[in-house]
């Protein structure tokens, strides 16, 4: 893999089989943030990083699944605030290299009806705890509301007796849930190449 | 003409910083930096039993190996 390395925006933008405005409009929207360069001037430009290009991955992907803006940005501002946190822990903890190894565990994002944020964290066919529970009201710039995390012992404490048809689980989903793993968009990401 | 010109000089400017996300609200950056935490010590913990049955299985292979 390309430990170390960076990629210009037109790279990035071949890498990920994107057009290079969406990946401008994440950067200008602050949803990105380049790891090496910003374009500030004439004369500079926007370098990125492995992590840079995951995060990429996810935002597009979610943005493809309609998800606005303000909650894109807010679930990358968390995944680089895991990767510090975690690597206090686990020295030299990267995040795309350590998620694309075997035995990962499994880094998922989960919007609940279309309206709040959860995180889950599991490995392999033990269920995997919640996180979060963030109304995306908070996340738009319009609608101060007052701000609530669910406890993660709580989601996931209800979580047996919240749907019993199945749908939903675990966070608790009434009619429409989205899920989108980062940890698969790392394993996929062609870094190799 | 000129105006075009001034325009899009500003635009090739706007910067990341210059544009509101949710994080720059300090108190939903706190939100999401206690949810980073959680999910990272979660995410330490299954590392650490991981690891933890690796260390198992080895000493269960040298075991086999040894009679």
């Amino acid at each position: 893999m390309m430990v170390g390395s960076q990629w210009s925006l037109s790279q990035a933008a071949r890498l990920l089989r994107q057009p290079q405005h969406r990946l401008i409009y994440l950067c200008e929207k602050g949803v990105i943030v380049p790891d090496l360069e910003d374009a500030k001037g004439r004369g500079s430009s926007r370098r990125f990083s492995a992590r840079n290009l995951l995060e990429f991955a996810v935002a597009l992907r979610l943005r493809d699944l309609t998800i606005p803006v303000g909650p894109v940005a807010a679930i990358i501002h968390t995944l680089r605030a895991f990767e510090a946190k975690v690597s206090r822990e686990i020295p030299r903890f990267k995040l795309v290299q350590n998620l694309r190894e075997k035995v990962a565990p499994d880094l998922r994002i989960i919007v609940r009806d279309g309206e709040r944020l959860y995180f889950s964290l599991g490995v392999g066919s033990s269920p995997p705890k919640v996180y979060g529970g963030l109304d995306f009201q908070t996340l738009s710039p319009s609608k101060p509301v007052k701000l609530k995390l669910v406890e993660a012992e709580q989601v996931n404490a209800e979580a047996p007796q919240i749907r019993i048809g199945g749908f939903g689980r675990p966070e608790g989903s009434r009619h429409a849930r989205i899920e989108v793993s980062v940890t698969g968009i790392a394993k996929d990401l062609p870094l190799d190449g | 003409m000129m105006m075009q010109l001034r325009r899009g000089s500003a635009r090739s400017e706007r910067h990341a910083s210059d544009v509101w996300t949710p994080t720059s609200d300090h108190a939903v950056r706190e939100l999401l930096d206690h949810l980073a935490q959680e999910l990272a010590a979660e995410y330490v913990r299954l590392m650490k039993k991981a690891a933890s049955a690796e260390t198992d299985l080895d000493m269960a292979r040298g075991r086999e190996k040894g009679r």
